[in-house]
Formats: structure tokens, sequence, C-alpha cells
């Protein structure tokens, strides 16, 4: 005979406390709510003496539940890029007076089937711009232990882009990435979740920028990310703080460390705010040369001056502000600051002769669940 | 150095706490969506890895085989 649980009992089993890394829905998502998200992004970017970017970003997220143990989820994003690259040896921005306009339209839809401590999700995603295609395959299982107090991520993804730029310098070229996750949450207490994850991706074939003056990159990119997260609940419901760290390096000779912080913090009624301060510094790839262009280039040899290879350190502050509506709604409000300078990297000197970088970026964002 | 991190991260993570399991009764904080990993919003936080991948050099640890974009 069978033992029928309790249905109470049944749903705190099935509560979660373990997490899932990152856009996985997992074990730790009682299948059973449905979820549909829409959210409006502007982001502007400010370099002395140059022109503006701006993207405008609109995208809409739909969770559905499908029988006992199934999710679908599907997101939609349609974003458009208008302005001038940042300075520097640019053929396409604004100086030549060819200017940036594009528009990224992306499909990413997940099937997850869920079993008793485990769930496997498989996922595909489509991205489509003027001169950048990309799809993309991928497969992540994961495996809870007996008491739930652990689990276990494995994953796998394929992704085939092609490139062809609008100046007519890349036509047709083509880069294929595969990568591999391995990830470990664990529920330390009864208040406090830590998770580690490691990302291993390969990938071959275009990698320079066309857009760029003199700019060739190796044609294969290994990379390897450490990520360590944690996640800490207050007695006040809603109210956490979570910190993460990531390791990054490459074989272009690039060693990354970011470390974010957010605080959520309840007040009046289901108001809540969330500051939250990120620190990113990068050393810079082997083939980078400071400015002026050209410096250092020998033909044959890796040579770049993307200013996004160098040396340098950036900040993010961020504050967001959500507004609960009825029982089922929620809208959310943020604001956020980004400054990338030479100066501010750690372990090391910045790469010189470049301009800081900052950005504003705005967020309106509603949820409703069913 | 790497290695060393990488190794002494997952062994806290493995060890943590190992003697006193939470119970599935304690795990009323634990499920909150804002103790999810991913921080509960998706679109956000692929906005979020968007201008970060567009202006920095390093990506990854969270998730595999996302859609590539011709801004990084």
């Amino acid at each position: 005979m069978q033992l029928t649980r309790p249905p109470l009992l049944a749903a705190a089993l099935a509560l979660p406390g373990i997490v899932l890394p990152a856009s996985e829905a997992g074990a730790e998502r009682p299948p059973g709510a449905g979820e549909v998200g829409l959210r409006y992004s502007h982001y502007q970017e400010y370099q002395p003496g140059a022109e503006r970017i701006e993207v405008v970003l609109p995208a809409l997220f739909v969770l559905v539940p499908v029988a006992e143990d199934w999710t679908i989820q599907g997101q939609l994003a349609l974003d458009s890029v208008s302005g001038a690259s940042p300075l520097y040896h640019d053929t396409l921005s604004g100086a030549s007076g060819i200017g940036v306009d594009d528009v990224r339209r992306s499909l990413d839809v997940d099937a997850t089937r869920y079993f008793d401590r485990a769930s496997l999700a498989f996922g595909a995603s489509v991205s489509r711009e003027d001169d950048y295609d990309s799809d993309a395959v991928r497969a992540v299982a994961t495996f809870d232990s007996a008491d739930r107090n652990r689990t276990i991520t494995v994953g796998v993804g394929y992704s085939d882009d092609t490139i062809d730029s609008v100046n007519g310098v890349a036509e047709h070229e083509a880069r294929n990435t595969t990568d591999a996750q391995v990830g470990v949450a664990r529920v330390l207490t009864s208040r406090d979740v830590a998770q580690a994850s490691v990302t291993f991706a390969h990938g071959s074939g275009y990698y320079d920028d066309p857009y760029k003056v003199l700019d060739r990159r190796p044609g294969s990119r290994d990379e390897r990310a450490l990520s360590l997260r944690w996640n800490h609940a207050y007695d006040t419901p809603g109210e956490v703080l979570r910190v993460a760290y990531r390791l990054f390096d490459d074989s272009w000779g690039i060693t990354a460390h970011s470390v974010d912080l957010a605080w959520r913090h309840p007040f009046a009624n289901d108001f809540v705010v969330e500051p939250s301060l990120r620190y990113h510094s990068q050393s810079a790839a082997d083939f980078y040369f400071d400015p002026p262009v050209g410096t250092g280039f020998v033909p044959g040899e890796p040579y770049s001056a993307d200013a996004r290879l160098s040396a340098f350190g950036a900040v993010t502050a961020a504050i967001k502000l959500e507004v609960p509506f009825g029982s089922r709604w929620r809208s959310d409000f943020k604001l956020s600051f980004y400054r990338q300078k030479s100066a501010w990297r750690a372990f090391g000197d910045g790469s010189p002769d470049l301009l800081p970088v900052s950005a504003r970026t705005f967020e309106i964002g509603l949820t409703y669940e069913y | 150095m790497t290695r060393a991190l990488a190794t002494l991260a997952i062994a806290i993570v493995l060890a943590g706490c190992a003697a006193q399991p939470v119970q599935p009764w304690e795990k009323r904080l634990l499920a909150q969506r804002a103790m999810r990993m991913d921080g509960g919003n998706a679109l956000e936080r692929d906005f979020a890895r968007q201008v970060e991948t567009s202006r920095e050099a390093a990506r990854g640890g969270e998730g595999v085989g996302g859609g590539g974009c011709g801004c990084n």
C-alpha cells in the first residue's frame, strides 16, 4: 500500500530551499504557478567627446505550467541600438558618418520536466540582427539529495553564430561555441543558501570586430568561470541579502573578478527597496595594444585596440523599487549607473590613454502570477 | 590561484553544515522568491548580463547555451 502524504506536508516538502542557477527553471520552482512578465529597459551610454549610444529593449516573459510535471518558458526581446560606437578605432562610429543602427530580435524557449527529486530541461535560443545571427540549444539536469538540502546541476549547450557585417568585411563568417556547466547548491542553515558553479566554454571561428581597424583576434577562445553565490534571509519576510562573486579567465589572457551585492528591504506594506552594488575588474587580452591605433601591430599576429579587451575596473550602483498592487501583480522600477575607468582596476595597472565610459539604465517591470 | 580558489569554494559549499541538516519545515524563509539564486526575475537578470557583456570581456558562470549577440 502506498502512503499518501497530507497535502500541506507534501507542499512543504516540495518547497525548495535549493535554488538553481540562472536561466534554468529548476526543482525549486513548484510547477503549478504560471507567470507573465513585461519589462522595458533603456540604456544610455556617454563618453567624453563621443556621440551617445542608446539601447531600448522591450521584453516579454511567459512561464506556463503544463500538466502536472512540465513547464514551458518563453522569452521574447527586441533591442534597438542607435547612436555611435565608443571612441577609438571604429569604422562604424559617428566620425565616419555611418553610425550604428541595429535591431536585435531574440526568442528563448525552455521546456522543463520535473521528477520527484530531479528536473530535466531542454532549451533553444534564436537571435537575429542585421549583421549577427545566433542559434543555440541547451540541456540542463538537476538532482536533489534525499533531504533536498543539496542540488547538483549539470548542463551542456551549443551555439552556432553567423556574422555578416554591413560593411562587407565579414561575409558569412561562422563562430561555434560549446559550453558546459557543473554546479552544486546547498542549504546551509534555515536562512542561508550557497551555490558554487563552474562553466567552461570552447569556441572557434570568427572573433574579429569587423567594424574596427586592424582587428585580428585568435580563431578560438576557451573560457572558464567560477561563480559563487550566497543568499541570506532575515526575519522579515522578503528581506534578503545576496552576495555573488565570479572569477573568469580565458585563453586570450584575460582574468576578471566581479563582485555583486544586493540588499532587498521591504517597507510600508509590501513595498520593497533594493540597493545594489557591483564591482568588476579585468586584465587586458594578450593581443590588446594601447592607443594610438596600430602601435604594436605585426602582420599575421593577433591585434586589437578594442577597449573592452583592455585592463580596467567598473562600478555599477543601482536602486530598485518594487510596488505591489493586488495579490498577483508586482511592478518594479530600477535605475542604475555604470562607470568604467582604467584606474579602477584591482591587482594591477589599468590600460593607459582610454577615456572613461559611463552609462545609465532605467527599467520598468510588471509581473503577473496566476 | 584560480585553482586554489575554486577548490576552496567548492569545499565550503560541499562541507557546509552537514552536521545539522535543515528540515523541510525550517525552510519557510528559504522558499521565498527573493531567495532564488537567479534573483527571481529572468528579464531583469538578462538585461543586466547584456549590459555587462557588451562593455566587458568576461562572462559565464551561470547557465549554458545562451544565444550570442553581435554586441560583444
